[in-house]
C-alpha cells in the first residue's frame, strides 16, 4: 500500500497515460426523428394529424368561453386589499401613488441628472398560480413610459396568501414573471433597493 | 395593480393604474343608486349588461373630478360594442 496525499494521487492519475488525457468519445444521439417532435413525442397523446383539437371542431362560442375562464374577475374585495398594500407600501417607501391611467402604481419623478423610479406593484390574495401576467399592450406601455419619463421601472409583488403574512417579493424590470424568479426581500432591503 | 379589462375574451388594454381604479369605485359608490352596473361590475370584476356600464360611465364622467372623468372616458373607449367584459388585474 502506498500513501499520497490528494495532490500527489491527482499528479500520478493525470501523468498515467491512457487514463484521464484520452478523449472522451461522445456517445451518438439517439433518432430523434423517430419521436416524431413537432406532433408531441411519446406519451403526450398528440402524434401527426391527431394532434390537438380536430379543425372546426367547437363553436367560437364555446371557444369564447374557455378563453374567457382563464381570466379571473377583480372582485371589489380583492381591489380593496390590492388597495391597501399601495398604500401602505407608498408610506413606507415615501413614494407617491399615480392616478387616473398612469403606467406605474408609484412612482418617484425623475430629477435630472438622477433617474426617477417606477414601480408595478402586483398583490397575491387567493392565487393558486404563482405567477403575474402582463399583456403586450401594457408592457409596450409601461416601457414607453419608463423611457419617456427617464424612471428606473422595478415591479414588487405583496404575497397575502397566508392569513396575517404579507411577504414581499422584488424583481428588475416589468413583465411577467414566476414568483420563483423574483427575490424575496423586507421592506427595507427594498427601500434601499428602489431608492438607492 | 394596474387593471385591465378583457372584452368578448380578448384583452382590450389597461384602463387605470390601482388609485385610478379606487378612485373611479369611489365616485360611483359616492351615489350607488345612480349606477346600480357599475356597482355589479365593481363587485364581481366582470359585466354582461355592458351598454347600461356604459351610459353610467359616461354620466359618471360629466360630473366627476378630471383624473376619474378621464379613467372613466378610457374605460368607455376600451369597451364599446363588446357584449361581456372582465376586470383583470393581471394575477391569476
Amino acid at each position: 500500500m502506498i500513501t499520497a496525499s490528494p495532490a500527489t494521487l491527482r499528479r500520478l492519475i493525470l501523468q498515467r497515460p491512457g487514463t484521464l488525457l484520452q478523449p472522451i468519445q461522445p456517445k451518438p444521439l439517439p433518432n430523434l426523428q423517430r419521436f416524431n417532435l413537432m406532433g408531441g413525442g411519446p406519451g403526450s397523446g398528440c402524434h401527426g394529424d391527431q394532434c390537438g383539437r380536430p379543425a372546426g371542431s367547437g363553436s367560437e362560442q364555446s371557444r369564447a368561453e374557455r378563453a374567457s375562464a382563464t381570466y379571473k374577475p377583480s372582485t371589489r374585495e380583492k381591489q380593496r386589499i390590492a388597495d391597501e398594500s399601495e398604500r401602505d407600501l407608498s408610506i413606507a417607501l415615501k413614494m407617491d401613488r399615480t392616478p387616473d391611467n398612469a403606467a406605474f402604481d408609484l412612482k418617484i419623478p425623475a430629477a435630472p441628472p438622477a433617474k426617477g423610479v417606477g414601480v408595478e406593484i402586483k398583490t397575491f390574495i387567493d392565487n393558486s398560480n404563482s405567477k403575474i401576467t402582463m399583456h403586450k399592450e401594457s408592457l409596450a406601455r409601461k416601457v414607453k413610459a419608463a423611457k419617456k419619463e427617464k424612471l428606473n421601472a422595478h415591479t414588487v409583488v405583496v404575497d397575502k396568501r397566508e392569513p396575517g403574512t404579507e411577504r414581499y417579493f422584488y424583481r428588475k424590470g416589468v413583465g411577467s414573471f414566476y414568483l420563483r424568479t423574483m427575490k424575496e426581500v423586507s421592506i427595507k432591503e427594498l427601500r434601499g433597493i428602489l431608492i438607492a | 395593480m394596474s387593471y385591465e379589462v378583457i372584452g368578448d375574451s380578448k384583452p382590450l388594454g389597461q384602463f387605470a393604474s390601482n388609485k385610478g381604479y379606487t378612485d373611479l369605485i369611489d365616485a360611483a359608490d359616492a351615489a350607488a343608486d345612480k349606477y346600480p352596473a357599475l356597482q355589479g361590475l365593481f363587485d364581481t370584476g366582470r359585466s354582461k349588461n355592458v351598454a347600461k356600464v356604459i351610459t353610467e360611465l359616461n354620466t359618471l364622467a360629466a360630473t366627476a373630478s378630471k383624473d376619474v372623468a378621464s379613467t372613466a372616458r378610457t374605460l368607455v373607449s376600451l369597451i364599446a360594442g363588446k357584449k361581456k367584459i372582465v376586470i383583470s388585474d393581471g394575477v391569476s
